[in-house]
């Protein structure tokens, strides 16, 4: 044996190029991928094991050689053809050795079938071990997924939108507990098979399906009818479910109540049209209120000249009258437009209620009752207190009228009661120009005829009314929202038509403690000496200014706008007082007193303005200004505080 | 269907998957019955299959042992199937990090198995279309440290991705590698004039339809990656040729191969 080892170990070379040979016409047959490269090593490998086995079979193991094969993904033709090779390999190189290759034949024969029998066992094993090592691989990766869908279930049963399933007939499969909710079904039993088109309430709603087919997703807003019967508005974000292959197999549609949005939203599109009608009757007021004073301060210059028991005089009179009437109707818009802010102080809405109630209880007719539910200990309120009473007294108003039909005995009831609210994150949502905190809320409720719901979004626009000509003014209302706005607050209205309506009010609650009020004492017509700049770009303002303080004495001098005032302020004259406009062409009210400060720091300055809201007004306070004049002038008041800051020289 | 509406591969041993039926094409035994009779129906069409897969396989292995040649430690591959034999970390040295991904929740598991007791070795699951997926999870940071500069993987893979997948994953890859970084892919030089309509079907109907690029689109797709020794033929690659007559499709004389550099 050892002498034909010897020889063919010889021709080594040549065996390992057979081996390789044949591997490499098999590489097609072996088990994955056996790789071309490695093949070409495993002939090498191949060589060296069966001529060792062949020298000594107890120092190589061929069935372990078999085995690692089966391993490597040699394939069962391989190890056969292998086999093969190392017998033809023997006859090729031993053929005129008779002696020898029988026993090498032997040898071969028994490497070949070592090799076999580990290659079969192996082989066996490996296709268990493949198999059992897949099946828990399948099983691990179903429980994973059966997790995770666990989990995809569990979401969008418990998805706080409302979900829809649909075949793409257009029939439903599935429903998840918010949709039962949303659209009042106590189970989803009662849903299934039912066409998706039973739930909406317009027409346009059963195009949905159609949308979806050929875009494959749809969103958008519809009228949702639920089984009662209602409807409500829902977004609706629907899409296709496609299968692995891509083929639509049905339709998920996902619902939001938008009830709560579009009441935001209208609120939002109120405030801001309201806003915007602020602006543009403030401009009117504007205009019309200086106008308003320039006739009714020559009507009492007039009357000072005039004798009182001419006709003349009477005549003025009525002049003045219906001036007085139409600045009360600027006064009152000027709530509306938020040109004038009022006093600020610490107060109680209880107070107010008792001081309205008072007046109410004198004034409405005995068939109203009247009942106030007022908490005990209300929190304080930061406001303007004869504008709170207005407040009252604008609302109960128009709850008495509105329980006075005409033609029927007045009947029903009114109730004023206040409350504290605390309003959350969640609670604020309700409202689109709240903020979360403390409030104080007071609540007008009538038990009248109602609001018409189309009459619900012109509710506080000024001059729209639905009384009579004669008995409403249509500013009633405007002023509610303007002051309540004003005071930082904000309006919330129920009404139901035949039944009544509830106005609630909040306002900031404050934290401040109430003070004795501050009553400024308002003197005649009182007379003074010294020289007055007046400044404003209104002629006529400025002629009543002229006049009435040179007829109280005073030297007065004019100028049309800033620039022309910081020219007479120059001239060497000793001015004592300056009234200055705020809002003047060239130069304005703020940068002429920073100017006439710069000449002399202890220039005196009072401050005329229509706009005491505008907080330039307050801004020339802080930069010296002594006080503020609001327009339209009260020439009494006007008088006094010329005479007052003149003399505090 | 649009990449975003993919649904997310599932474990269904009742459904014929692309990558048992490549395992049992290539003699493996992980596959279902299922498998098997689908693969069936697949030899009638397209007789070389397992000889194409094979040369799909070796083309891997190729790429491997020049890139760890050429000294890559780390590799990252996408579309990995089983790793069973001859496959990275097979070949390359010891020390080489190596992470699997497959989109199959059941060849990811497999894959997990097998090589759960080999530290340098992890198995996740990722679709191939999608590589931030894995690239931008915590294991190859954790498991590559700062180092940018590996070998990537794309290796029988962009048949089964449309254009702007394959364009996202190629720019997703180049974007994340540091200079020096590798990627090996083969793919089918064909347009849709390779009318193969019954074959294409069924990989349709298993939820893995066929996309056909040229080697010029896929260049095009694959930059700013550069080209290296350029698409060349696997045959080419592996010093491996069929015998004429024992093609009888022309597949495998389409598939071409490359190396990719940043």
């Amino acid at each position: 044996m050892s002498l034909a080892s010897a020889l063919l170990r010889e021709r080594q070379d040549l065996l390992r190029a057979q081996l390789g040979s044949r591997l490499g016409e098999l590489v097609f047959a072996n088990r994955y991928a056996l790789h071309p490269r490695r093949l070409a090593q495993l002939g090498a490998e191949l060589s060296e094991s069966f001529l060792g086995f062949l020298e000594d079979p107890a120092k190589v193991d061929a069935l372990a050689k078999g085995q690692d094969l089966a391993r490597e993904g040699i394939g069962a033709r391989t190890i056969i053809a292998v086999a093969e090779a190392l017998r033809s390999f023997c006859r090729q190189q031993l053929q005129d050795e008779a002696a020898l290759l029988g026993p090498a034949l032997d040898a071969a024969e028994e490497y070949g079938s070592r090799c076999l029998e580990g290659f079969m066992a192996t082989q066996e094993a490996l296709i268990l071990k493949d198999q059992e090592q897949l099946r828990r691989a399948l099983s691990s990766a179903l429980e994973s997924q059966s997790r995770e869908l666990l989990v995809k279930n569990h979401a969008v049963n418990t998805s706080i939108n409302g979900i829809m399933l649909t075949d793409l007939e257009g029939k439903v499969t599935w429903v998840n507990s918010s949709f039962l909710a949303l659209w009042g079904y106590a189970s989803a039993p009662e849903t299934i098979g039912m066409p998706m088109t039973a739930f909406w309430a317009e027409e346009d709603a059963r195009r949905a399906p159609d949308v979806l087919s050929s875009s494959g997703g749809w969103r958008g807003e519809l009228l949702a009818k639920r089984r009662d019967g209602n409807s409500f508005p829902v977004e609706v974000s629907a899409s296709l479910i496609r299968n692995e292959e891509g083929t639509a197999i049905g339709v998920m549609t996902s619902f939001v109540d938008a009830t709560e949005r579009k009441r935001l939203q209208a609120q939002v599109i109120q405030a801001q049209k309201m806003e915007a009608l602020g602006q543009l009757a403030g401009g009117i007021t504007h205009d019309f209120n200086n106008l308003l004073m320039a006739i009714g301060g020559f009507v009492q210059i007039l009357l000072y000249q005039a004798p009182r028991d001419s006709r003349m005089h009477q005549d003025l009179m009525q002049i003045q009258s219906a001036v007085e009437r139409g600045t009360g109707l600027t006064r009152q818009l000027r709530f509306f437009t938020r040109q004038t802010t009022g006093i600020r102080a610490v107060v109680s809405l209880n107070d107010a209620v008792r001081e309205t109630w008072e007046i109410l209880k004198h004034t409405f007719p005995p068939e109203i009752r009247i009942r106030l539910d007022l908490v005990p200990s209300l929190h304080m309120i930061e406001a303007d207190p004869n504008q709170m009473s207005q407040v009252l007294m604008n609302l109960c108003v128009n709850a008495r009228d509105a329980m006075m039909e005409p033609g029927s005995p007045p009947r029903g009831t009114l109730t004023i009661e206040t409350e504290n609210i605390t309003l959350t994150a969640e609670k604020v949502s309700r409202y689109a120009t709240a903020r979360p905190g403390d409030f104080v809320a007071v609540r007008v409720r009538d038990t009248g005829t109602g609001i018409a719901a189309e009459v619900h979004d012109r509710l506080f626009i000024p001059f729209i009314t639905t009384k009579s000509v004669r008995s409403g003014t249509g500013l009633g209302l405007a002023v509610v929202y303007g002051i309540v706005t004003n005071h930082q607050g904000f309006i919330d209205v129920h009404s139901v038509p035949g039944r009544g309506t509830e106005f609630e009010l909040l306002f900031p609650r404050t934290l401040r403690k109430r003070e004795g009020p501050e009553v400024e004492a308002v003197s005649g017509l009182v007379r003074g000496s010294g020289t007055v700049l007046v400044v404003d770009d209104d002629q006529q303002i400025r002629e009543i200014m002229r006049r009435v303080l040179s007829d109280c004495g005073y030297t007065a001098i004019s100028a049309g706008d800033g620039r022309e005032a910081l020219e007479r302020f120059g001239r060497g004259i000793g001015i004592d007082l300056v009234i200055l406009d705020v809002i003047m062409p060239a130069l304005g009210g703020k940068e002429c007193l920073a100017e006439l400060r710069k000449r002399d720091p202890a220039v005196r300055v009072l401050v005329t303005t229509g706009y005491t809201s505008d907080g330039t007004a307050q801004e020339m306070l802080q930069h010296g200004a002594l006080g503020i004049i609001e327009k339209p002038l009260d020439l009494k008041a006007f008088a006094a505080m010329v005479a007052r800051y003149i003399s505090s020289k | 269907m649009a990449d975003q509406d993919r649904v997310t591969s599932i474990a269904d041993a009742s459904k014929p998957n692309a990558g048992r039926i490549y395992d049992y094409v290539l003699g493996g035994n992980h596959n279902f019955e299922v498998d098997r009779l689908t693969a069936q129906q697949i030899l009638k069409l397209v007789p070389d299959y397992p000889q194409m897969a094979r040369y799909v396989r070796w083309f891997l292995g190729e790429a491997v042992r020049r890139l760890a040649d050429q000294g890559f430690r780390h590799f990252v591959d996408f579309a990995s199937g089983l790793p069973t034999v001859d496959h990275i970390h097979q070949i390359t040295p010891a020390g080489t990090k190596v992470i699997y991904s497959d989109l199959d929740p059941v060849t990811v598991a497999y894959g997990q198995e097998i090589i759960k007791d080999l530290p340098g070795v992890r198995y996740v699951a990722c679709e191939a279309g999608k590589p931030e997926t894995l690239l931008n999870s915590p294991l190859v940071k954790e498991f590559f440290g700062t180092s940018r500069k590996v070998a990537f993987g794309f290796n029988g893979i962009a048949f089964f991705l449309k254009d702007e997948q394959i364009a996202h994953a190629m720019r997703t890859l180049y974007e994340w590698a540091d200079e020096g970084s590798r990627l090996f892919l083969c793919d089918f030089d064909t347009d849709a004039s390779l009318q193969m309509p019954e074959a294409m079907d069924l990989f349709k109907k298993m939820g893995q339809p066929v996309y056909w690029h040229t080697s010029q689109q896929l260049r095009r797709l694959a930059a700013p990656w550069r080209e290296g020794e350029g698409f060349k033929p696997l045959e080419e690659w592996i010093g491996v040729a069929m015998r004429p007559e024992d093609k009888k499709t022309p597949f495998v004389d389409l598939l071409r191969g490359a190396i990719l550099e940043k």
